[in-house]
């Protein structure tokens, strides 16, 4: 149970099924067994359609690896979410703006990723989680390929956003990551081992 | 359904790896390219060959003589052996019904002076049955008559390209009526212009009456061809008559059975027959390697395509996690196909176009002439080629969208 607006790290060593979690978590893959419900809804044997409005309206992902699409500008990447919403383009150009702000990569809005630092990328990875204005947004080892320094601006960032009311879930086996954290669910070979908070 | 925003999705994806895109184009563009060039040529071709051996009209058959090179009754080998106006009489009562007749008398590279503009051309004495036999058309006046040839008169029918060279610059047909001009350096007065369409020779002629080409010209009764209609003659019908009346000929004329080269009758109708049969050939020749050419591009587009949905399988994991649908993804990499291939086909189809056109001043030759492209054809082959596209993108981009987004975005 994670409540709303909460700020949680789930750990484990490899293998465990933070990964996993996660993507059931992110509704990018099916679960067999139990239960899971997203702003009281059921998720279970959600259609491909479902299933992608759901991400698309209450989801934001953040990727170790930033997965930026590498020809699209910095700009181009945070609005793609709401192309996928159906938002007109000069809306889509106008909100993504905004929120390169709010990352603090304003002037950085023409350039490609390869154009810029990991933390650069991570942060207008960040600003795509959010564009869409979820209720939760899913952080895969989101500082997993930053030096320290970074890790901290970002993880900073997300505190940040955690306090406008935005549940986050960070899956890291980083302990200084896990220990900025409200909460920290530990997982060994697919169960939940502990929940502290 | 492909609003703007899709179209500029599609571009900025399209545009993303200029490398790839362009070997795709290319391998499109240059199939295309290829198959509209090889039917260019062959059309030269059969155009070409066409304007050389075509008098428009195939339904006639044709007698001429020659030097005969076998000894026959008496007769020595190698002697020339020439048809009399007594003998075409004698085989015109012979047959039993003729449609139309023609005697020819030819005069290769006559000078035909009009006013101070002269050139060189042929020149035909025949009888007026000439016109239906030749299919010649008329654009102004009236063909040579019977009236003409009882009375020997100097009258011409002259064809377009000589009023086209000779008559001062726009001249109608209609206003080259009743004007006098030289041929072989007898005057003669225009009566008719013709105007045979895609034949080189015909328009370079002048008709004149048979009995006064023999008069003026050859000064014997000499005939050098005979022409008869077949009219609605089957081809197996006109083969009997051709044999029987070369069977006839060689009799009349004494030459022996065996001898090919005394007197030989040309059946037209056979001919027009050969060629088709060989121009089919060569259309299926050309059309079996364009069509191979358009498999391998085919194939080409079928393995980028799926090369490049492989290549995109973490941006099509991304673009799930962001909210996109697995049809909208394939209608997207779908569309992208169906751009590039649309696009580098119109390439290939204006550049092998273009190449067409352009050459045409610089291979005009008796056998070759004005190569051009049927557009219907080429357009069928792009929409293969496009079709080919979209099924070869369809598999690799329902295999993309069917990979869990969790494996795609897997860092390892």
């Amino acid at each position: 149970m994670i409540k709303e607006g909460e700020l949680v790290a789930i750990m484990g060593s490899s293998g465990s099924g933070k990964s996993t979690l996660l993507n059931v978590l992110g509704l990018l893959d099916d679960f067999d067994e139990g239960s899971y419900l997203l702003n009281g809804q059921d998720m279970k044997g959600l259609s491909e359609k479902a299933a992608a409005r759901f991400r698309s309206e209450l989801l934001g992902f953040v990727f170790q690896s930033f997965n930026l699409i590498s020809y699209k500008s910095a700009l181009e990447n945070v609005a793609l979410p709401l192309y996928y919403q159906g938002v007109p383009r000069k809306e889509r150009q106008a909100r993504a703006m905004a929120f390169l702000s709010k990352v603090g990569l304003a002037d950085w809005a023409k350039h490609l990723p390869n154009q810029m630092s990991g933390g650069q990328n991570q942060r207008v990875a960040i600003a795509r989680a959010l564009v869409a204005s979820p209720d939760v947004i899913l952080a895969d080892e989101p500082t997993g390929a930053l030096d320290s320094v970074t890790s901290d601006e970002v993880m900073g960032l997300l505190k940040e956003i955690n306090e406008e009311g935005i549940t986050i879930v960070v899956v890291t086996h980083e302990n200084e990551i896990a220990k900025q954290c409200d909460r920290i669910i530990r997982l060994k070979d697919g169960r939940i081992e502990r929940s502290n908070d | 359904m492909v609003d703007r925003d899709t179209w500029l999705e599609i571009f900025h994806t399209v545009m993303s790896n200029p490398l790839r895109t362009g070997l795709t184009g290319l391998s499109i563009a240059l199939g295309i390219f290829i198959l509209v060039v090889m039917q260019g040529l062959g059309t030269g071709l059969e155009t070409g060959v066409n304007q050389t051996f075509g008098d428009d009209a195939v339904n006639f058959i044709r007698v001429e003589t020659g030097n005969a090179q076998l000894a026959y009754r008496g007769r020595k080998p190698n002697r020339r052996v020439e048809l009399h106006n007594g003998d075409v009489q004698a085989m015109k009562t012979e047959m039993d019904s003729v449609p139309a007749l023609s005697r020819l008398v030819l005069k290769w590279g006559s000078t035909v002076r009009y006013r101070n503009e002269q050139g060189s051309y042929g020149v035909r004495g025949v009888d007026p049955d000439q016109r239906e036999i030749g299919q010649v058309n008329l654009t102004a006046g009236r063909f040579v008559n019977e009236r003409d040839v009882d009375q020997n008169r100097k009258s011409a029918v002259i064809g377009g390209q000589i009023l086209a060279d000779l008559y001062p610059r726009g001249a109608t047909p209609a206003a080259a009526i009743g004007s006098f001009i030289q041929v072989r350096g007898i005057q003669f007065v225009v009566v008719g212009v013709f105007n045979q369409a895609g034949s080189r020779w015909e328009n370079r002629s002048v008709y004149v009456p048979f009995s006064t080409a023999q008069k003026l010209f050859t000064k014997s009764d000499v005939v050098n061809r005979v022409a008869i209609g077949t009219g609605d003659a089957t081809l197996a019908e006109t083969r009997t008559a051709t044999s029987s009346l070369m069977g006839w000929l060689r009799n009349l004329l004494v030459v022996h059975p065996d001898d090919t080269q005394g007197v030989w009758v040309v059946n037209r109708n056979e001919q027009a027959e050969i060629y088709q049969q060989i121009f089919g050939g060569i259309r299926l020749f050309l059309w079996f390697v364009g069509m191979m050419t358009l498999l391998a591009g085919a194939m080409g587009v079928a393995n980028i395509m799926a090369i490049v949905v492989r290549e995109r399988t973490k941006e099509i994991g991304v673009r799930k996690a962001l909210g996109a649908t697995s049809g909208s993804i394939v209608a997207q990499i779908v569309q992208e196909a169906v751009f590039l291939m649309l696009i580098s086909g119109c390439i290939g189809l204006v550049t092998g176009t273009w190449l067409l056109q352009g050459i045409v001043p610089f291979v005009e030759h008796d056998f070759f002439s004005n190569p051009r492209v049927d557009f219907r054809s080429a357009l069928a082959a792009l929409c293969v080629l496009t079709l080919v596209g979209v099924a070869s993108a369809i598999g690799p981009a329902l295999r993309a969208v069917s990979i869990r987004p969790v494996e795609a975005l897997r860092d390892e």
